[in-house]
């Protein structure tokens, strides 16, 4: 290292933080914080349920309030042959939910607003109806698991792959063996504008831990 | 996220606040510290129709022994006003030592005692401290005050026996009567996780000998754990190592921990017999007043 | 001077739009908004009044980034409703300092490396302050005690420490 590099600034030498300045004093500008003109917001509606065959998505209530530019679902996206995309993963997700909502963050539909106060309503307005419930529990990395054979399948493409019966009240861990009862919920998701988001008994509305992501694999559509 | 709509009503008076619920209907909530109702607002978990505030009600805001001993904590005593308190560092044990573990250090400037109680959140210290303590409930409603006893005071998770125009406005503390002991363990991953596993124990001690006795458990199970029964087999015997074993082992049947990613139901049920024992061996070790 | 959220609705969704004017003291200045009770005081800091140094880091009362100082004492403004703000003071990270004085916390963590991306910085400095008012001198187990509600995913905390001491030490000596 010469005397000169160091001098100049280059190789092996300090840099000065230029950006503390601005963070220090709250004026960074992070993602949140930007606002461009003619700006829309977007809210993701994720799927009520972990897995599920979706039968429709009525939209309409969401076109409807104010504000609202466009609400996106899976369909219009496979009409323009996007619906499916490569992942980091050297996978295929997909991007909006089509046929299958599945464990994997199981988007139904977004909806662009000009606003971000109401965004949240539209999220809440479409619904999902589906079919097909498999019920996962918190924190249980190995679900879906069990010979079943009337199950439904989470994989009809994978032989092997099996499911729950919408009676099953046990699943085993595959990972520990322990035997675990699964609970059952409603959930009731009340809008202003009175519709009720409801789903069957059976339903179990939770998302998994970031640990189970290995086993996400098994549920993404072959390419 | 973001809350759906409510109204929102800031009252001065008790009165107003118990004339609001009274009017909801079930349909209104308390506001006080806001550090699990707001969360449970913005997921929509809860979506009443009112918010009734009670942060500008004075003299809510209070802890304070009576001349009998008998300690009584406002609605408005926020978990902070105890942690940094004088007199509950000296005068009572478990308090003293759950309040520090209670969130992090910024809930706990708006998170209240009483609030968190009436929550009766499984994982929540402070109900398990008032088990362990023996304390009760006053709560005020259109018809006047009454009181609940701890162990009647929680049905279930996230359910107590309030009526809906019902607001709890001091908890209670009953004088020791020996010597306050007790002390507070909480393992947790980090600041502000769930409890793996937390542990109330408190003592009524006259010199080396036990006068009463209270454990509860949090975190390990589907609600407070009340160990009450366990720690009376203390009552009247000295805090021997044999004892504290022996009790520790109760108490550690008596949870029913649940395996997940915290851990195994066997690692949370070694955590009970182990804090049991620390907080017991501590107290037997400390110089008697 | 005063801002309303919700004026551009001309045809509300369902019913009226119950909205009432808060004056919240921010920084030292009276600022008044017309607002729905159920915005958050983060929302109405950072949209209503674009003072977006108060970040929103996870929205679940966990991450601290949201910390601003209520009446002096730190709080988390994504779990408060600004109508519960109306007639206290609120101080966010733009009331640190002068225009041409940085406040010892903010040197402090610019001269101890206390800040990478930055996005907790805001939250970590108010709790600073707030730890600081209270113990001019605390060790650096109380520190990490008093900012353990606020997380950092860059630093390792190490250097907001120092820079909290060095804060410490620089308010000490004036």
């Amino acid at each position: 290292m010469s005397l000169d590099e160091i001098k100049i600034g280059g190789m092996g030498a300090s840099r000065r933080r230029v950006e503390d300045n601005r963070f220090i004093r709250g004026k960074g500008n992070y993602v949140d914080d930007i606002v461009l003109p003619g700006m829309l917001h977007m809210e993701i509606l994720r799927s009520p349920v972990a897995h599920a065959r979706i039968k429709s998505i009525d939209t309409s209530a969401a076109w409807d309030m104010p504000g609202v530019r466009l609400v996106l679902t899976g369909e219009m996206m496979a009409a323009r042959n996007l619906a499916w995309m490569p992942t980091l993963s050297y996978d295929t997700a997909a991007v909006l939910a089509t046929d299958k909502v599945r464990e994997r963050p199981a988007k139904a539909a977004p909806g662009n607003v000009d606003s971000r106060g109401r965004c949240n309503e539209r999220k809440l307005s479409i619904y999902a109806t589906g079919g097909g419930i498999h019920p996962a529990r918190q924190g249980t990395p190995a679900l879906f698991l069990h010979d079943a054979p009337d199950g439904h399948l989470c994989r009809a493409d994978v032989s092997g792959a099996v499911g729950l019966s919408e009676g099953d009240r046990h699943i085993v861990d595959p990972v520990s063996g322990e035997s675990m009862s699964l609970g059952a919920r409603r959930l009731r998701r009340p809008v202003d504008s009175g519709s009720v988001a409801e789903v069957p008994e059976e339903a179990y509305l939770r998302t998994l831990p970031a640990r189970a992501c290995r086993r996400e694999r098994r549920h993404l559509a072959p390419p | 996220m973001y809350p759906s709509r409510f109204k929102y009503e800031a009252p001065k008076t008790l009165e107003e606040a118990i004339a609001l619920l009274d009017a909801g209907k079930g349909e209104a909530k308390v506001l006080a510290g806001g550090q699990s109702l707001v969360p449970m607002l913005k997921l929509r978990f809860a979506f009443p129709d009112q918010i009734v505030d009670i942060n500008n009600i004075p003299d809510l805001g209070y802890h304070r022994f009576d001349s009998d001993g008998t300690l009584r904590i406002g609605a408005l005593c926020r978990h902070e006003d105890l942690e940094h308190s004088k007199v509950i560092a000296s005068g009572q044990p478990t308090i003293a030592a759950a309040a520090p573990l209670v969130a992090d250090p910024i809930v706990r400037t708006r998170g209240t005692f009483v609030g968190s109680v009436c929550h009766a959140d499984p994982q929540g210290d402070w109900a398990a401290a008032m088990i362990a303590l023996g304390g009760h409930m006053i709560v005020q409603g259109p018809k006047g005050k009454r009181t609940i006893e701890m162990k009647d005071f929680v049905l279930g998770p996230y359910t107590n026996a309030m009526n809906y125009n019902e607001i709890a406005i001091e908890a209670v503390i009953p004088a020791p009567k020996g010597v306050a002991r007790g002390g507070y363990l909480k393992l947790e991953r980090r600041v502000g996780d769930f409890a793996t596993a937390s542990v109330a124990v408190s003592l009524d001690m006259d010199g080396g000998k036990v006068l009463r006795a209270g454990i509860a458990l949090a975190g390990v199970g589907g609600k407070t754990i009340d160990a009450n029964e366990e720690a009376s087999f203390l009552v009247g015997k000295e805090l021997s190592p044999s004892n504290i074993v022996k009790v520790a082992e109760l108490v550690a049947a008596k949870a029913e921990p649940r395996t997940d990613h915290r851990g195994s139901s066997e690692y949370k049920r070694q955590i009970v017999r182990t804090f049991v024992t620390r907080i017991l061996t501590a107290q037997s070790a400390q110089k008697v007043a | 001077m005063s801002s309303s959220l919700f004026e551009e609705i001309q045809t509300p969704p369902s019913g009226d739009i119950a909205v009432r004017r808060v004056t919240i003291n921010v920084n030292g200045e009276p600022r008044t908004a017309d607002i729905e009770p159920r915005l958050l005081l983060a929302d109405l800091l950072r949209q209503g009044l674009q003072l977006t140094g108060t970040h929103k880091g996870c929205d679940t009362t966990n991450c601290g980034a949201c910390t601003v100082l209520f009446d002096g004492r730190p709080i988390k403004s994504c779990t408060m409703l600004a109508a519960q703000a109306e007639g206290h003071d609120v101080q966010t990270v733009e009331g640190l300092g002068t225009a041409s004085e940085l406040d010892p916390i903010q040197e402090g963590f610019k001269q101890e490396h206390g800040l990478q991306c930055g996005f907790c910085t805001p939250g970590m400095m108010m709790s600073a302050k707030a730890l600081l008012e209270r113990n001019p001198n605390p060790t650096e187990d109380e520190i990490r005690w008093a900012l353990s509600g606020n997380l950092c995913r860059c630093t390792g905390y190490q250097n907001i420490v120092k820079a909290v001491l060095w804060a410490a030490e620089k308010m000490r000596s004036n």
